[in-house]
């Protein structure tokens, strides 16, 4: 054994009881990188003291076999995490791609512009034929209404009489008070029900007088 | 469980705890050679299988090893790996129970043949190989134990054994603190020289 080597393996002695001095602590590792032995070593000397400490820990001191089964499935575990993490960042890229691609290609909706001229023609036209029958000129609109009002009014005054009576003065149309006079059967009852008279004047008890 | 650490020995798992918080695998595997034998006699003794034992063993280091940052120092490492240990193993057994292979009726089973499993009977944990081996690393370390120079053996029976720090061996064996350190080293160096033929063997052994 080298008197380096014979450092190297004090100080992993010392590690393992936590005696190390703090400037051969970041040494030790680099050491342990550059040479497997000392992990062996390391070993050999835990196995030593559970040893003295407990016979029973003799049993399961294969333990560079089990550290290398640790070893291999958690670099695998790290590797399956770093492929999931690595899926995840590409699927970024993906979607801006599509995202991308979307702006330059044309829409399978996308209208042709000649018929988007048409339908606007067809609109404009539409809008004008609309337009014209609904409007009319204010003044000419103004004019015939006033008009009709008039010849309505004169129409009523030319038939109407004026009557005065007991409740004031009335404007009587004859030609309403003919319509009326002729339906005068009907007058002062309702032509759906028995007169208001018969009712009151009606009894059961009239076989018994 | 039940062993005190020194302040020392947590001061070491906490730097190891530091080293691979920071990205040096290398220091979880110092960890998991420190305690892996600790932790599959745990698990020995509440599985009783030895076909889970390693298995169960490789989860509890797989799941402690994620959650390290956990890991906050207020107690030993080795008694948060325990608890981790413990509650593996619970898990396994349960998901055992759940299994239809080996749970009621066929667990309960009278039938005396080879594929009949019971619960409560105890497992031959290792083959008469590896009981021998265990003897033999446990005479081999006894045996160099003894043939060393008897301050050499002080140094190393006071660290192992009685868990002192070097400041505490150099006070008890009037000596400066570099010269326990050295003793302990070379102690160790001596065993290991007659006992890693027999480790190197060992490799593929089951518990």
């Amino acid at each position: 054994m080298t008197d380096l080597k014979r450092d190297h393996c004090e100080w992993i002695s010392a590690l393992g009881d936590g005696e190390l001095r703090d400037d051969e602590l970041a040494n030790v590792f680099d050491a342990l990188a550059r040479d497997p032995t000392l992990t062996t070593a390391w070993h050999t000397y835990q196995v030593i003291g559970d040893v003295l400490r407990s016979p029973d820990l003799a049993h399961s001191s294969d333990g560079l076999a089990f550290l290398g089964k640790l070893d291999a499935r958690l670099a695998h575990e790290f590797a399956a995490s770093c492929i999931d993490q690595s899926a995840l960042s590409a699927q970024g890229p993906v979607v801006d791609k599509n995202e991308a691609s979307r702006g330059v290609q044309i829409a399978a909706n996308e209208s042709v512009f000649r018929w988007k001229v048409l339908a606007g023609v067809a609109c404009t036209a539409l809008l004008t034929v609309v337009g014209s029958s609904i409007w009319t000129p204010p003044s000419t609109l103004a004019d015939g209404h006033v008009a009709s009002i008039a010849a309505d009014s004169q129409a009523l005054k030319q038939g109407a009489v004026v009557v005065e009576s007991s409740a004031g003065t009335m404007l009587r149309d004859p030609r309403l008070d003919e319509l009326m006079a002729a339906h005068r059967q009907l007058g002062g009852h309702s032509a759906l029900q028995v007169p208001a008279g018969f009712l009151r004047n009606a009894t059961h008890e009239g076989s018994a007088r | 469980m039940n062993q005190d650490f020194p302040a020392s020995e947590q001061e070491s798992d906490s730097i190891l705890v530091q080293r691979t918080l920071s990205g040096d695998q290398r220091a979880y595997g110092l960890l998991v050679l420190k305690y892996q034998r600790r932790v599959q006699r745990l698990i020995g003794r509440m599985v009783r299988d030895v076909d889970l034992v390693e298995d169960i063993a490789q989860e509890t280091f797989v799941r402690a090893y994620r959650a390290l940052h956990q890991f906050r120092g207020d107690a030993q490492f080795y008694t948060w790996l325990y608890r981790i240990a413990v509650n593996t193993s619970k898990k396994f057994l349960l998901e055992l129970k759940h299994q239809p292979m080996v749970s009621g009726n066929f667990a309960d089973s009278e039938e005396d043949d080879e594929t009949s499993w019971k619960k409560s009977e105890p497992t031959t944990d290792e083959g008469p190989e590896s009981i021998l081996a265990a003897k033999e690393i446990a005479a081999v370390v006894n045996a160099a134990m003894d043939a060393l120079p008897v301050d050499l053996r002080q140094a190393v029976v006071l660290r192992e054994i009685e868990g002192l720090s070097y400041e505490e061996i150099a006070a008890a064996m009037e000596c400066p603190v570099g010269t326990v350190r050295s003793r302990i080293f070379r102690a160790r160096e001596a065993i290991s020289q007659r006992v890693r033929p027999l480790l190197d063997k060992q490799t593929g052994k089951r518990w």
